[in-house]
């Protein structure tokens, strides 16, 4: 079976309006070890076609698109199961939208890491080698997880469209455990990235045996409002309700409260302003790509400034829908910095600084949010106390009142911004 | 699926002449998945995930090579990989022995008393639709509704030197969410269902749609709540999900191995309420994470992970049942062939006791009722615990009073939550939405529930 192939018995349909096949192609070597111990080595190898077929009809005399896609991999009957696919399309009835025609230039990213995929084998064992390496003496390496993928990926559609894009992905998990016997406490650490330059699991552990440290003696916060820091980990997620509410899909669904030229928020702020883009050309970055799932080039997109939307990110589908500028999804998330340095965004306590939660994804619809608390420290009086369980609740609007970010900016697997952002007014529930 | 059986028996075979235990399993998933909301519709195939994973053990530990290739040479090819593999990994016949389990061949399929394929596909696109069309019909404050119905069929082939088995299994789940507008502020809420069986497990029962309207619109204009330690009624609902994150991870046994999981060193001590059982049980009926055999081919009984509140079982998969010499229960799983198997939970729920809602209620100076759960996440070896849910309904005086506040978080210490509990319902249900990550990925189907529960909880 062959993309070739596919595109054939799709051109010979004869009640197709337009059709995309998606190649996906994957080779990827895992290794499982408890303590230093090899608990499971895997390679999986995959080819697989992500096939969409569309159709127009007329519907109670409107005209109306319907879709299908479909999941073919060796061993499949392709018409047969293109027949299906069309059948259900042919139930299917939506606004119609167009398909992108071939790109006339797309954007060159860098993300491909030529050694993971040249020698996969020899870059999984020098990770393992790290991840070795980098423990400390008091701390144990309880369990770790490493993944060593290659991918390429094609797009045809039937407007002759025909690009494609190659990746390699490194994957490390790792959890530490400090203490002994009936005192002990963990911190598991969690890294993704392109090139293995950027991985750099030896810092991060180092970073992780003080947490498990710290975690021994931990106590539950205490319970009020309070300025919160948010930093590492706690980032990671912290705008996804930004990022979704700004979609095209949002708007069409009726859902997303932005709107084009208003705040983001609907009260008075003091503190600084939000200012966030969408960049899928970041080098290195989890959701950096020269073109979309539809094929359409990526754009960087200036999505809110200074608290106001200017712009929502939408693919073909959407754009065609909402009447937009198509822009691609949203990519990686890149936020402005501000004007206070890290450090003193953590003075004037008290403070409490946020690492890592158990869980943080604010509600997409309303904003709210909550998130039980797994690394966290409370600065008051010039003494740092390890501060574990409990949480911080809020919403994303109030968040907005009075919000700092720092000037130090890091990168992370999809979020390039400030080190740290404090948020005041936040509350804790703990002791 | 079962043209793979003498391929796959002979190749297991071949295997072993090498490597002192091997194993195949073959999985293919089918079915459908067909949406309608309020300004789009989508019918699709599911992705068929087929594919075959073999897996050796070296005498020191596990191998696997999987591929999505059915086809004999590729079979070939894929095995004679992993055994080449193997022997360069270094090959010890004097490590731990996999026990193969008794010889068995067994079939085991769930059935349909109404057959999807037979209703056409139009219909239940139109019935989807018609559910759309009422939410908006019964409430101007709905801006987006959808439906979603799936019917998933699972076909999987599990085969050893003793073990041949096959299962094909089945489950329809159907969805309601809404989302609703009104000055300014919004709220998402969901109801639905996931079964064993056909197209007859389809409709959700007016009821369900009557309460999920209602409680919407409560949360709609609800504040949050006041932090702080109150008494609580969890419904079934949240009770399973305080089951899942309590006890259900805290006792897959490969966190045990990992030193990861506290749990390890309570067992056969008090944990909960003497009030508390709960259990596993992949054998439960019509439920959704019901099966046969897990993806080692350990064949199904339900453990009892709590009894009168003592913790008294772990749920294990093969490699750390070998380690750590433990008994096997039917709790190895993995998200597709393309993934490992791990300890994981199938249907996980408190047991019965012997209160009424009402007696529950009843002596509740100030407290809440915790219902609508979105999600959880616990912490083995600390043994914090997070749970979050929409919908918290004040208690006064022993009355529900109507008023619900929005969002609310439960944290805590498990064993503080687990021995607080004074007062167990005596309704057992199960709710079978739920999907379970380890850590964040390989996510399986499973199951959770429980009577309602009167404890003490931190809530924020």
């Amino acid at each position: 079976m062959n993309i070739e192939q596919i595109a054939g018995h799709l051109s010979a349909l004869k009640d197709l309006s337009a059709w995309e096949i998606m190649e996906i192609e994957s080779r990827r070597h895992e290794a499982y070890l408890i303590f230093e111990e090899i608990e499971s080595l895997r390679n999986v190898t995959i080819r697989r076609y992500k096939v969409t077929l569309y159709v127009r009809y007329t519907r109670e005399g409107k005209r109306v698109q319907g879709e299908s896609t479909i999941v073919l991999s060796e061993g499949d009957d392709i018409p047969a199961r293109l027949d299906t696919a069309l059948e259900m399309a042919r139930v299917v009835a939506n606004e119609p939208f167009t398909l992108p025609e071939p790109p006339l230039s797309c954007p060159s990213i860098e993300l491909v890491d030529e050694r993971v995929k040249g020698d996969p084998g020899t870059i999984l064992y020098k990770i393992r080698e790290d991840l070795a390496t980098a423990r400390e003496k008091d701390i144990r390496l309880s369990s770790s997880e490493i993944f060593v993928t290659h991918q390429n990926f094609r797009l045809r559609n039937s407007l002759g469209l025909n690009v494609s894009r190659e990746e390699t992905e490194l994957f490390a998990d790792f959890v530490l455990l400090a203490g002994q016997g009936g005192k002990e406490a963990e911190s598991q650490g969690m890294k993704h990235a392109r090139f293995y330059e950027d991985l750099k699991v030896g810092a991060m552990m180092h970073d992780y045996a003080i947490y498990a440290r710290d975690a021994l003696r931990a106590q539950l916060p205490p319970t009020g409002q309070f300025d919160v820091v948010f930093s590492e980990e706690a980032l990671d997620t912290f705008f996804n309700y930004f990022a979704v509410q700004a979609g095209g899909e949002a708007a069409y669904q009726g859902w997303s409260t932005f709107k084009e030229g208003n705040p983001v928020t609907p009260s008075r702020v003091s503190g600084e302003t939000l200012t966030l883009t969408s960049n899928p050309l970041i080098p290195g970055g989890m959701k950096s790509r020269p073109v979309d799932d539809n094929g359409l080039p990526c754009k960087v997109v200036t999505v809110i400034k200074n608290n106001i939307f200017q712009q929502r990110t939408t693919n073909k589908r959407y754009a065609d829908y909402l009447k937009l500028e198509p822009t691609g999804d949203f990519a990686n998330v890149r936020i402005s910095p501000g004007e206070k340095s890290f450090r003193e965004l953590l003075s004037s306590g008290p403070i409490v600084h946020l690492l890592r939660f158990s869980t943080f994804e604010p509600n997409s619809v309303t904003g709210a949010f909550s998130g039980e608390i797994r690394t966290g420290y409370l600065l008051k009086d010039g003494i740092s106390t390890p501060i574990k369980g409990g949480s911080v609740s809020g919403t994303m609007h109030k968040a907005l009142h009075e919000i700092y970010f720092s000037r130090e900016t890091v990168q992370r697997a999809a979020y390039v911004g400030p080190k740290g952002i404090r948020v005041n007014n936040l509350h804790v529930a703990g002791d | 699926m079962k043209q793979l059986k003498n391929i796959l028996k002979e190749l297991v075979g071949e295997m072993e002449k090498t490597v002192p235990y091997a194993a195949a399993l073959a999985m293919e998933v089918a079915g459908e998945r067909i949406s309608a909301q309020t300004r789009q519709q989508s019918a699709d195939p599911v992705d068929p995930q087929r594919g075959i994973v073999f897996t050796v053990f070296t005498g020191r530990h596990f191998m696997e090579n999987a591929t999505h290739d059915p086809g004999e040479s590729a079979l070939r090819q894929t095995a004679q990989e992993l055994v080449h593999w193997a022997e360069k990994e270094g090959i010890d016949h004097k490590g731990p022995s996999i026990d193969p389990g008794e010889k068995r061949g067994q079939v085991y399929t769930v059935s349909c008393y109404t057959d999807p394929e037979e209703i056409p596909l139009r219909e239940k696109v139109a019935a989807c639709q018609a559910y759309v069309d009422k939410l908006h019909g019964l409430d101007s404050r709905i801006v987006n509704a959808l439906f979603h119905y799936s019917f998933i069929r699972s076909q999987e082939l599990f085969v050893n030197r003793h073990k041949c088995l096959l299962q094909d299994l089945k489950r329809t789940q159907s969805v309601a969410m809404i989302v609703m507008r009104e000055g300014g502020r919004s709220a998402r809420l969901h109801t639905g269902h996931s079964l064993q069986g056909g197209y007859e497990h389809f409709p959700i029962h007016d009821d369900e749609i009557t309460r999920l309207l209602a409680d919407c619109g409560k949360i709609l204009t609800a504040e949050r709540l006041t932090p702080g330690t109150y008494d609580c009624i969890f419904s079934p609902e949240f009770a399973g999900i305080f089951a899942h994150e309590a006890f259900g991870h805290g006792t897959e046994t490969d966190m045990f191995l990992k030193k990861r999981a506290r749990g390890e060193e309570y067992m056969n001590r008090q944990v909960a309420s003497p009030l508390v059982d709960m259990f596993d049980s992949p054998a439960l009926k019509d439920q959704a994470a019901t099966f046969l055999f897990d993806h080692e081919g350990e064949l199904r009984s339900k453990t009892q992970i709590i009894e009168k509140g003592i913790l008294c079982s772990g749920l294990t998969d093969l490699n750390s049942a070998t380690r750590l010499h433990l008994q096997r229960t039917a709790n190895g799983r993995r998200e597709s062939f393309e993934h490992k198997a791990y300890a994981r939970m199938t249907n996980t729920y408190f047991g019965p006791g012997k209160s009424k809602l009402k007696d529950m209620i009843r002596d509740i100076r100030f407290g809440y009722l915790l219902d609508h759960p979105s999600n959880g996440m616990e912490d083995p070896k600390g043994w914090g615990i997070q749970l979050e849910g929409y919908y918290a309904e004040e208690i006064r005086n022993g009355r529900l009073t109507g008023k619900v506040y929005t969002p609310v978080i439960v944290t805590g210490y498990v064993p503080d939550l687990l021995q607080s509990i004074t007062m167990v319902g005596d309704d057992v249900k199960i709710s079978g939405l739920g999907m379970c990550g380890k850590g964040h990925k390989e996510w399986v189907k499973v199951t959770d529930g429980g009577p309602y529960l009167r404890l003490k909880a931190r809530l924020a």
